[in-house]
């Protein structure tokens, strides 16, 4: 992966590579960082203290929390200067 | 008198549930209780319930069993025409007693009841007996009634009307009677010395300041989630400190603030309802605070004092102390002798309360405190307090002979104290008296009257509280993006909806508090429920100076950069796979393979693909892989997106598989994992135990790289102990060696290899042998029960090698058999 990442992927491909979908999964009680635009999301991998939270992405402008890190995240994106809305799923 | 279990207030609840308006609320009298006594008849005796019985029913009712005697004086007690036939015919100073349960709602505890007795003249002392042998008992009218008409509270037991005492215990009158009484009209206050003019330096708080900490401390602890509490419910002293620094309250008066005043506030919280503290664990439901902060000034301030007479784990002049005491040590004034003191002190206030508002001197207020409520009200032992005003009286304590003047400057010394703190800081920070003083120092002679806020609550039901005129347009907003608050013309609730969108800055308090508008305080607000529209109307509603454009603008940049960061959370998240997804999967798509599922959907996708991979978030992993000392991975088939996708971060991959290797790792930690992480992802996927040394290297190549040492060294060994310790002992040995590998190695500094042959043959040693080792497989010298039990391990320690080496033999020595050399046997 890293030979391919180092080639032709582009930066948002290198930092945080789209989830691998090749078989049907069901995640529950995930968590996703949601973005206006790739480039915000870029800007964020690309920062240690809160791309260390970022697992993969689904799309451009979502990434999926490595499970269990949403409060650290939380708090990584605040102390960078970051507002991020939060939105919980009821029950959660 | 037994010690009772400690008496449980449940008048507050009930009473505030009654469903009155705030406004009546606020008219009732600040001791009120509505505590019921019929619970009480489960503490009578055969003889008084026969004696209650016969009152009520008649003479034959003496004969009857206990349980039957209850049964009929409770049917008694429930037919209104009887109870208004027994009332007809009370004696007047029964009468007047009932009057007095009237006007405080229908239960007092026996200290407040004694100050009352005693101060309407309704009890007096009488002296009996002979000349040589006289006595003095109380002749009073409780005492008779309690055993028909005043019902006894679960509690505290305290009567005795012989030996001098006058000792009620609590009670509660009973309704049917008590309906039918008037109730007894207020007493007034005099100082039997007055102040001789007002004071130069005076000292108020404003009720609006006092909500505004309140509201403040609220907000603090809502956002520190949850926190720890000690036994009892207190505040742990983490959490105090950390709520502490982040309220940052102030005081104009240090020495005056009550000591851990952020407790003081959280007691009245819960009092309030609004904290609940259980089972280790505290939260703080705000909505509870902000209706408290909508009612009428008077009212809030009212619960707060009711909240105050209640609270136990924080005491005036101490602060917070512990649920438990220690009897032979105490760490606490007793909880229900703290309760009747403030009971008894607020008694003094209400009387202060009905006269006109002079200043009234500190130490002649506690004389006559002393004087109006007797021995027993206020009396507890404690001494050090965190205020210690000068009181000439205690001072001179010694001076006096045995007597009322010497017991009352005892008294001031402890008990005299405690309500100094009492009155002038805690009800001084909460807004109910105006603090005095002249002079500085020793010198300073303290003063204190009630505000208008105190004079309403104390003074309550016959005095009312003006609410002052509060302009609509009490703030400023500047162009610097600070609000001026302007407290003497805000109502509580509106400060609550300022201090929910801007950081208030610390301040020493007075008539005008700054708040900041900053990025994060917009954040907080939008975050708690709060449009922007909702802030903008706000501050364009209450500021005098409109609001300022650049800040407009700042507020719509601030809420527009939240609108573009979501952090969603408990999502049910579908992967497609291959199969692309189905049209009939309802939820918002997400890219070409994921689809974000409602809750309900997630449920009903949960049972329709059971043969699928499903990852609970929260819940174990699977262990899907299999790694080496040297890095390299195996992925079993069944490996999820999650581990491939953690995988893809830290290894690389290789022809047959993945391996993590120094560069993988190394771009992993640029990216931000720590080893800790790597660790931790390894620990989660892994199926068997992670060989130590991999993780050795994971860290060394995250950039915490260990030092080691691998070369030449010329060594010596020798075995024997005391041989060691005469080596080390030896400048000639010692200028040789480089150092000491204990228990029995020696480093030889390589150049002087020659001079200690020569040295090792003068002095009788045998150079031929060989060397003892740790035998690896047994996990070094500790496992080897043979090996002495004086070995050390160090890095050094051990050489890596084979077996022992028979060295060579030099030209002419014999052969050397096991004993001989350097290693004796």
């Amino acid at each position: 992966m890293t030979e391919d990442r180092a080639g032709s992927a582009s930066p948002l491909d290198r930092l945080l590579p789209l989830l691998d979908a090749s078989r049907q999964e069901l995640h529950l009680g995930a968590a996703v960082l949601e973005s206006a635009d790739p480039a915000q999301l870029l800007e964020l991998a690309a920062n240690p203290k809160i791309g260390r939270y970022l697992l993969a992405r689904l799309c451009d402008t979502v990434a999926l929390v490595d499970p269990g890190r949403e409060e650290e995240l939380a708090a990584a994106l605040l102390a960078a200067g970051h507002t991020p809305k939060r939105s919980r799923e009821a029950g959660s | 008198m037994s010690e009772a279990p400690e008496l449980v207030d449940v008048s507050l609840p009930l009473w505030e549930a009654r469903g009155k308006s705030a406004r009546a609320r606020a008219s009732t009298h600040v001791l009120a209780s509505d505590a019921h006594g019929e619970a009480a008849f489960q503490y009578m005796d055969a003889g008084a319930a026969k004696t209650a019985a016969r009152f009520w029913t008649g003479k034959s009712a003496y004969s009857l069993p206990k349980a039957q005697a209850i049964e009929a004086v409770q049917r008694a007690m429930k037919d209104k025409a009887r109870c208004r036939e027994i009332f007809e015919t009370l004696p007047d100073d029964q009468k007047a007693v009932l009057s007095i349960f009237k006007r405080y709602g229908g239960a007092l505890l026996g200290e407040v009841l004694e100050c009352e007795v005693r101060i309407r003249g309704l009890a007096r002392e009488v002296q009996y007996g002979e000349a040589g042998h006289r006595f003095t008992r109380w002749e009073e009218p409780v005492g008779l009634m309690q055993r028909r008409l005043l019902l006894m509270r679960a509690g505290r037991s305290r009567y005795s009307g012989y030996g001098g005492e006058l000792r009620y215990p609590d009670l509660a009158a009973h309704r049917g009677i008590l309906s039918l009484a008037e109730a007894a009209g207020p007493l007034t206050w005099k100082a039997h010395r007055q102040a001789a003019s007002p004071p130069r330096v005076t000292h108020l708080r404003g009720p609006s300041e006092v909500a505004l900490d309140l509201g403040r401390i609220a907000r603090e602890l809502e956002a520190m989630g949850s926190w720890k509490t000690n036994r009892g419910g207190s505040l742990a002293q983490s959490a105090l400190n950390r709520l502490r620094k982040a309220a940052r309250l102030s005081y104009a008066e240090e020495a005056l603030r009550p000591p851990e005043c952020e407790s003081l506030f959280y007691e009245i919280l819960r009092g309030l309802g609004a904290v609940q503290a259980d089972d280790g664990d505290g939260s703080i439901d705000l909505t509870v605070v902000e209706g408290h902060l909508s009612l009428p000034a008077a009212e809030q301030a009212r619960l707060w004092v009711r909240a105050w007479l209640q609270c136990r784990l924080w005491q005036d002049g101490i602060g917070v102390v512990p649920d438990r005491d220690n009897d032979r040590d105490p760490v606490r004034i007793p909880p229900a002798d703290l309760r009747a003191s403030r009971e008894a002190l607020v008694w003094a206030l209400c009387r202060v309360a009905q006269t006109p508002g002079r200043w009234l001197d500190l130490e002649t207020f506690l004389k006559d405190l002393w004087e109006a409520t007797g021995d027993e009200a206020i009396n507890f032992y404690w001494h050090g307090y965190s205020w210690m005003p000068v009181i000439k009286m205690a001072e001179e304590k010694e001076k006096f002979d045995r007597g009322p003047k010497r017991s009352l400057a005892f008294w001031l010394e402890q008990e005299g104290l405690w309500a100094a703190n009492a009155t002038l800081a805690t009800l001084a920070y909460l807004g109910l008296v105006e603090r005095g003083r002249d002079g500085s120092g020793r010198k300073a002679r303290y003063c204190f009257r009630l505000t208008p806020l105190g004079r309403a609550v104390f003074g309550a039901p016959e005095l009312r509280y003006e609410e002052p005129h509060v302009a609509p347009k009490f703030l400023k907003v500047l162009p610097n993006h600070e609000v001026l608050a302007y407290l003497e013309s805000a109502r509580p609730a509106e400060l609550w909806t300022l201090g929910r969108m801007a950081e208030r800055k610390p301040s020493a308090g007075g008539p005008v508090e700054t708040f900041r508008l900053t990025r994060e305080s917009m954040y907080n607000a939008l975050e708690s429920g709060m449009t922007p529209q909702d802030i903008r109307g706000f501050l364009s509603e209450h500021s005098q100076s409109g609001l300022p454009e650049n800040v407009a603008h700042s507020m719509t940049t601030w809420a527009g950069k939240r609108e573009s960061l979501v952090l969603r959370t408990g999502l049910a998240i579908l992967a497609a796979g291959d199969g692309g997804l189905s049209s009939e999967v309802r939820g918002r798509r997400i890219g070409e393979r994921f689809v974000l599922l409602s809750r309900t959907a997630g449920k009903r996708a949960l049972r329709a693909t059971t043969g699928s991979i499903q990852i609970h978030y929260g819940k174990s992993t699977r262990a899907c892989w299999w790694v080496e000392e040297n890095g390299s991975l195996r992925v079993a088939q069944e490996a999820d997106s999650i581990a491939a996708a953690r995988l893809g971060r830290i290894a690389e991959r290789t022809g047959d598989g993945w391996r993590i290797t120094a560069p993988s790792v190394a771009k992993a930690a640029r990216e931000g994992l720590t080893a800790e992480r790597i660790e931790g992802w390894l620990l989660e996927h892994q199926a068997a135990p992670i060989p130590a040394m991999l993780l050795v290297s994971i860290r060394n190549w995250a950039g915490r790289g260990q030092t080691a040492f691998a070369g030449d060294l010329a060594m010596l060994q020798v075995t024997n102990p005391e041989t060691c310790e005469a080596i080390l002992k030896s400048p000639r040995f010692r200028g040789l060696l480089a150092g000491h590998i204990p228990p029995d190695w020696f480093v030889i500094k390589t150049d002087l290899r020659a001079e200690l042959d020569r040295l090792l043959d003068a002095t009788g040693f045998h150079r031929a042998g060989r060397y003892r080792l740790a035998d690896l497989s047994t996990g070094g010298p500790d496992s080897d029960p043979a090996a002495p039990k004086r070995r050390g391990r160090t890095g050094l320690g051990y050489v890596v090698g084979g077996p022992a080496e028979e060295p060579p033999a030099a030209a002419g020595d014999e052969a050397l058999g096991p004993g001989r050399g350097l290693l004796p046997a």
